[in-house]
């Protein structure tokens, strides 16, 4: 019976056109949607030509499928493949897939969820979350026309970046607060930074290829470090996979930029890592033959190609005991700029009013920069048993950054000096972190966690010179100018180099009273040394006799050290110093879900503090070293409410601290020409209350809507302002400035309509602070007299609008996606001024990028990223009346443009392997 | 009879008079002791450390290290005393007040800094880059911020200005250049008077405020390719008179009131003679007598400058100089006349009135400006200086004009030249009186300046009346 009807049927659909399947394939056990899932029509155990994938909205389409009879395949990666038998006939039919995640052994052990790097699963740990946090997966970031982390950062929610020379991201402001008020984790374990002065990291160091996720942590949970008051970054890195997965890029780009201005770098191969001093010691009295000229000697690169490879390798051994996954990333760029640069003078003018900006120079800056990006990181876990297992984590990071700027400072008046300066400077930083790491099931109920890390970040500048050459142009009888010889002047090299060494344990345990409580308990101690090093030597250029040296080339200049003491090291340079950091803290957490679902989840961390400096200042003053302790107290609360299983209320509270960077402690003396500089030991860390409501909702198809808001009350924040230090003399200083508040609201939301998709996100970010600044005006007599006002501000950084806006396109079916971005960063400060009314603002910019990867042939794809498609300059401005308005760029009469760079754009293009 | 009564009464009244009507008693003249504070300092022992009491008459002293006046307390350095720092690699000692410092030397007895084991190479054209006086073979006598009082009579001041180590004050970086007199409270008493500054590898007088008598003083070889006699900054009031400024590398006196502090640099710079400035300057052109620039205010008159690379510059457009800024002078509260140019080149004939600057021509100058600056002239414009060349002649006691010397540049010292005019000079009574020094430290034997010189009419250090440099 059966059988004559399906003979019915493959007749009829015979005679018949031809039929559409569509049907959704999701999870077996959640229902989510299996977003890329294949479908595959077979006949007779062989596979036709009839198949389709799972689009955004959660649906397949096969269409135009003869009648007859099949077996439909539904695939997934680490799920069971599932098949029906489907008999097709005319018109629509409809065949629905639940697939059962793929049986494997230790399974629950291994991994907590399957395929960890794409959407589904980043918003599903999004939603499981305890606390407020954002996160981007491996499979967005790849789709991503960023190739470093520093970049990606700009695309999460509430985060902005500043940027370095070359207009990467480089330091991240979460939710307004500054870097220093942020702290970088990989895998979960604090890094330290390469930095000679502060413990914030830069992000530019690390490829974004290596990155499993990349999560920006808003409210810290007592079992996290607590130094932070916008947020935590956590890297986390590719991990091993279930079978061998092997995957490679390698791809080639350029720089626009270098179409209109040429590359000109310089070798750095026979560069002296050690200072003259460090090789001879102290008492040597270098020769000018001891310095290189050669990162002088500039070569134009006439077409930069930039290189950029990736490699991992991962899978299971040992009867899937032991897991690995192997990451490396090379990016060999060649980066630049152009900036046009108006250089304020030190000091404001009085007339006609007080603080009136006073102008030196328009300088035009060209930035020439090749970098060598290195990233390794090795994750090895082994599985003894269900209850047992050691992971091992590594991870090598190694930025080369070859600068070369150029400033042709061309003055704001017709005569005078003119000069052109040169800049080479080699700067290496490395970051490398090894982490053992243990979780042992102890009993049933008890959980144990441990972790050994030994990290170093380091920091050289080997031979940074500087040189200027200098003409001079005057008027002749008829006032027309003259310029005279180009005279070369006195060239310095620096030698620099920073270590911060870290070592640190780590302990958690972990007590589930019942299903529903949950009693966390755990510390960490951390043992800290940074030394800095610090050396510099000018050589004189004077001509025996006295006179000037008229420059012939580089290699033709004569150097001496003059007086001769200019031979000997300044070993007593105020930033050499060395300093140490303790850490112990400890904490209790508990979490409970009542029975109406509501989560709780608080506690209160311990941190003790004890940081010491030793520095150069004489043993007659006061503060040569110095020791500081300080203990926290730092409760947190989160609530987490599930409205339904795709929705969530969270409100949460968090108290967070902000440590001084550690330079900022040492009184060093940094005399200025308009004012002096100086370390503050009395500056008291940071410590904000901070409340977090936010609203969530996980639709299907990976829509999502995230509607939050956020209030901190930051105490003894730091800022620099002018500090009284006897009768008649202030210097500037790092300072706590009483309390500061700031608070906003965030807005995420995707949107996917079958192949289409629109994501983006919005954060509004108010936050004030009252510091000291100078005024520099006439009294009632007409006297010049300085005088210290109180200015309220912006935190530096914050922008009162971010946002992000991405249109995506994703067609599984030609396996090719698509995605058009657009990042907007609100004005901001960039520069707080020392001088009340005269801080630089960035104005509001957007940026517009766009990516595409096209697959092909099962394993490859190819893909292309294109950056900064509007090269839209960065442009920074004092608001104060404009009466330059015969300089160039000077457009408006309310403000001064301070600044302006160019990148240009960049492309990229690239093929990936997969298997 | 009459006659002879009244003639012998008058003489007997005359006697009584010349007498002091007292003829009875002897008239008795014996010297009074040497002021002396706490107790004598050993010269046993290098000086280092703090030190307080009195360096006795006479005496030498070494220096060991850096030496310490205490907040509250008084150093004096009694005349003929002499300071002697070792001048080796690593030895860059200084002077570090606090409290106060008082170098009273006297003009048969002055008072030395020195290094004995330097050697003066005074020839006229010596090679700058090797010359001992602008190596820095110690540091400096620096006025902390909390400084009382320095006050320095009859005092050489030599070699110093030495590339720091650690630094022992607050406002001077470790490894910078220091300044051999310096003092950064802009409270404090600086005197230095009729005392000789005799090389430095920068400026060797530096004010990051203070009120300054600096008057009568012989100031050689100052800087080395950069460096004004005394680089004035804010918060600093006072006078710069009768000083004779030989080769400075750059200005003689420069003011600027940048720096933060108060109150605003407010100086007068009269009666002043610089031969041969702004030679030495490595880096671009900064000038070479005299310099008034961002915010300062003061007035200069009276000043003789002859061969100097630059007349006097005032500041008044923003402009830049080698990194460094130029800004604007206080010109509204900066008054000036009656300064005398001689030039024997035409390069610096063009430059009395420094092109590109705001110093404006004043009748009572000297070449008188009608007679070679075009009509309808405005300050900072070109013009052709070559009708004054060699004109004008001080008349110099000893100092042969034209210059003979093979480079302009090659006077840095005055050996045994005499910079006081002839009695036909054309200088003398082209000068004003017509304002008063500023009085802002006291006038005292031991605490404050022996004399506020008062303006002269005759040109330079040397007036007719004997009452200025006595050197």
């Amino acid at each position: 019976m059966k059988l004559l009807l399906y003979a019915f049927l493959l007749l009829a659909a015979a005679t018949a056109q031809a039929a559409t399947l569509r049907g959704t394939v999701t999870d077996g056990k959640t229902g989510e949607p299996l977003i890329g899932a294949t479908l595959q029509l077979m006949k007779n155990g062989t596979a036709t030509r009839y198949g389709g994938v799972v689009g955004l909205d959660g649906q397949y389409h096969i269409n135009d499928v003869p009648a007859g009879s099949y077996v439909l395949r539904a695939q997934y990666v680490s799920y069971q493949t599932v098949e029906k038998a489907v008999v097709v006939g005319a018109g629509l039919m409809t065949t629905d897939f639940a697939l059962p995640e793929a049986s494997r052994d230790l399974a629950e052990v291994v991994v907590s969820g399957s395929d960890r790097e794409g959407d589904r699963s980043v918003r599903k740990a999004e939603q499981k979350a305890d606390n407020v946090l954002n996160i981007i997966g491996a499979k967005a970031i790849q789709l991503l026309p960023d190739i470093t982390v520093g970049n990606v950062l700009q695309r999460i929610s509430g985060v902005s970046v500043v940027r370095n020379a070359t207009g990467d991201g480089q330091f991240a402001v979460i939710r307004g607060m500054d870097k220093r008020y942020n702290y970088t984790l990989v895998n979960g374990i604090k890094i330290p930074s390469p930095d000679n002065k502060n413990r914030y990291v830069p992000m530019d160091i690390f490829p974004a290829d290596l990155l499993e996720r990349l999560e920006v942590v808003k409210a810290l949970t007592p079992s996290m470090e607590g130094d932070a008051i916008g947020g935590a970054m956590n890297m986390i890195m590719k991990s091993a996979p279930n079978h061998l997965t092997v995957s490679a890029t390698a791809s080639g780009g350029y720089s626009q930029l270098f179409s209109s201005q040429p590359f000109s770098g310089f070798s750095t191969a026979g560069t002296q890592f050690k200072s003259p001093s460090e090789l001879h010691g102290n008492q040597y009295a270098a020769q000018p033959s001891d310095f290189s000229v050669k990162p002088l000697q500039y070569r134009t690169v006439s077409f930069p190609v930039n290189g950029l490879f990736s490699l991992s390798v991962g899978n299971r051994l040992l009867n899937r005991r032991l897991g690995f996954m192997l990451g490396g990333s090379y990016q060999h760029t060649y980066r630049g700029s152009n900036s046009l640069f108006f250089r304020l003078n030190g000091q404001p003018g009085p007339d006609p009013v007080a603080n009136t900006p006073i102008f030196e120079m328009v300088e035009k800056r060209t930035y020439s920069n090749e970098q060598g990006r290195l990233g390794l990181n090795l994750k090895l876990d082994y599985v003894f048993n269900e209850r047992h297992k050691l992971n091992l984590y590594g991870l090598f990071m190694q930025l080369d950054d070859k600068q070369h700027r150029n400033i042709y400072g061309n003055q704001l008046t017709q005569y005078g000096d003119v000069s052109i300066t040169d800049r080479s400077v080699f700067r290496r930083q490395n970051v490398a972190n090894v982490t053992l790491q243990g979780d042992h099931k102890l009993t049933d109920r008890l959980t144990m966690n441990w972790s050994a890390v030994q990290s170093l970040a380091i920091s050289q500048t080997p031979d940074w010179v500087d040189q200027s050459l200098t003409y001079r142009t005057a008027p002749d009888a008829e006032g027309k100018p003259v310029a005279s010889a180009i005279y070369i002047d006195p060239v310095t090299h620096y030698w620099t180099h920073n270590q911060d060494r870290d070592l640190t344990g780590y302990l958690n345990l972990t007590y589930a009273l019942s299903p529903s409580l949950e009693l966390a308990t755990g510390g960490l101690y951390r043992a800290k040394n940074r030394s800095n090093f610090f050396n510099d030597y000018t050589l004189a250029t004077v001509l025996p006799g006295g006179d000037r040296q008229v420059f012939a080339g580089i290699d033709k200049a004569i150097f001496s050290f003059r007086p001769e003491s200019y031979a000997y090291a300044d070993s007593t340079n105020g930033n050499n110093y060395t300093a140490q950091e303790r850490i112990a803290a400890g904490y209790v957490q508990a979490k409970v879900t009542l029975p109406n679902q509501l989560q709780l989840l608080g506690g209160l961390r311990a941190e003790q503090t004890q940081q010491a400096y030793d520095s150069q200042i004489p043993v007659t003053a006061t503060g040569k070293s110095g020791t500081i302790s300080y203990l926290d107290l730092l409760p947190s609360l989160h609530l987490k409410y599930p409205l339904s299983s795709r929705a969530n209320l969270r409100l949460s509270y968090f108290r967070g601290i902000s440590r001084p960077g550690y330079f900022e402690l040492v009184p060093a003396m940094f005399p200025g020409d308009y004012f002096s500089e100086q370390g503050n030991y009395a500056l008291k860390h940071t410590v904000a209350d901070n409340i977090d409501l936010r609203y969530e909702l996980f639709a299907k198809n990976n829509d999502q809507l995230l509607i939050g808001g956020f209030a901190k009350n930051i105490k003894n924040p730091i800022e620099y302002g002018f500090n009284q230090f006897t009768n008649n003399t202030y210097v500037y200083v790092p300072l706590n400035f009483g309390t500061a508040v700031n608070y906003g609201a965030e807005l995420v939301f995707a949107k996917y309509i079958n192949q289409w998709g629109v994501s983006g996100n919005y954060t509004y970010t108010h936050s004030r602070i009252t510091t000291s600044k100078r005024v520099y005006g006439r009294d009632a007599s007409g006297n010049i007299v300085n005088s210290i006002e109180n200015q309220t501000r912006p935190l530096q950084g914050q922008s009162d609008h971010i946002a992000n806006l991405s249109l995506i396109y994703k067609s599984v079916a030609h396996g090719f996606d698509a995605q058009l971005s657009w990042v907007y960063t609100g004005r901001r400060i960039n520069i707080v001024s020392p001088y009340k009314d005269l801080d630089y603002w960035q104005r509001g910019t957007s940026q517009v990028d766009l990516s595409a990867e096209k697959r092909f042939g099962g394993h490859f794809s190819v893909f292309g990223k294109f950056q900064n498609l509007l090269n839209n300059p960065v442009i920074v401005e004092v608001m104060k009346p404009n009466n330059l308005g015969n300089l160039p760029e000077q457009t408006r009469p309310d403000r001064i443009l301070v600044q302006k760079d160019a990148f240009g754009q960049t492309y990229i293009l690239g093929l990936r392997y997969r298997h | 009879m009459k006659h002879l009564l009244c003639a012998s009464l008058l003489a007997t009244a005359v006697l009584a008079t010349l007498s002091g009507c007292n003829s009875a008693d002897e008239t008795v003249v014996v010297s009074q002791p040497l002021f002396k504070v706490g107790q004598a300092v050993s010269t046993k022992t290098p000086l280092s450390g703090p030190v307080k009491g009195t360096l006795q008459s006479d005496s030498t002293y070494r220096v060991g290290g850096d030496v310490y006046v205490n907040a509250g307390d008084t150093l004096v350095i009694q005349p003929g005393a002499k300071v002697y720092f070792p001048g080796g690699t690593g030895q860059v000692y200084s002077f570090i007040v606090h409290g106060t410092l008082l170098s009273l030397g006297t003009q048969a007895k002055p008072v030395y800094f020195t290094v004995p084991t330097a050697v003066k190479t005074d020839t006229y054209g010596a090679d700058p880059t090797a010359d001992p006086a602008y190596k820095g073979l110690w540091g400096g006598i620096m006025g902390e911020t909390d400084c009382k009082n320095i006050i320095l009579k009859w005092t050489h001041i030599e070699f110093g200005g030495g590339k720091l180590g650690t630094s022992p004050v607050t406002y001077l970086a470790n490894g910078a250049n220091s300044y051999p007199l310096t003092n950064a409270n802009p409270d404090a008493i600086v005197v230095l008077e009729d005392s000789w500054v005799y090389g430095s590898v920068d400026d060797p007088v530096r004010a990051f405020g203070g009120r300054y008598n600096i008057m009568r003083n012989t100031f050689e070889k100052n800087g080395f390719t950069s460096g004004e006699s005394m680089n004035i900054k804010s918060g600093s009031v006072g006078n710069f008179a009768y000083n004779l400024i030989v080769g400075s590398a750059t200005n003689g006196p420069k003011a600027s009131n940048n720096g933060g502090k108060n109150p605003q640099t407010s100086f007068l710079f009269y009666n002043n003679t610089m031969v041969a400035c702004g030679y030495r300057r490595a880096a671009a052109g900064r000038g070479g007598s005299l310099n008034i620039e961002e915010g300062a205010r003061g007035g200069f008159y009276n000043n003789l400058m002859v061969n100097c690379k630059y007349g006097p510059r005032v500041v008044g457009a923003t402009a830049n100089y080698s990194g460094n800024a130029l800004v604007v002078a206080d010109t509204a509260n900066l008054r000036y006349s009656n300064n005398y140019s001689y030039v024997d080149s035409v390069a610096i004939a063009n430059q009395i009135y420094p092109v590109g600057f705001a110093t404006k021509p004043q009748t009572s100058d000297v070449p008188t400006p009608s007679s070679f600056l075009p009509t309808g002239y405005k300050p900072g414009q070109a013009y052709d200086g070559s009708a004054v060349v060699g004109k004008n002649n001080p008349m110099f006691v000893n100092f042969p004009l034209p210059q003979t010397t093979r480079r302009l540049s090659d006077v840095s010292v005055v050996n045994t030249f005499n910079f006081r005019l002839q009695s036909a000079s054309p200088a003398l009574g082209k000068g004003t009186t017509s304002f008063s020094p500023a009085s802002v430290v006291p006038v005292s034997a031991n605490f404050g300046s022996t004399e506020i010189t008062l303006p002269s009419t005759d040109m330079g250090a040397f007036p007719a009346n004997g009452k200025g440099n006595q050197h």
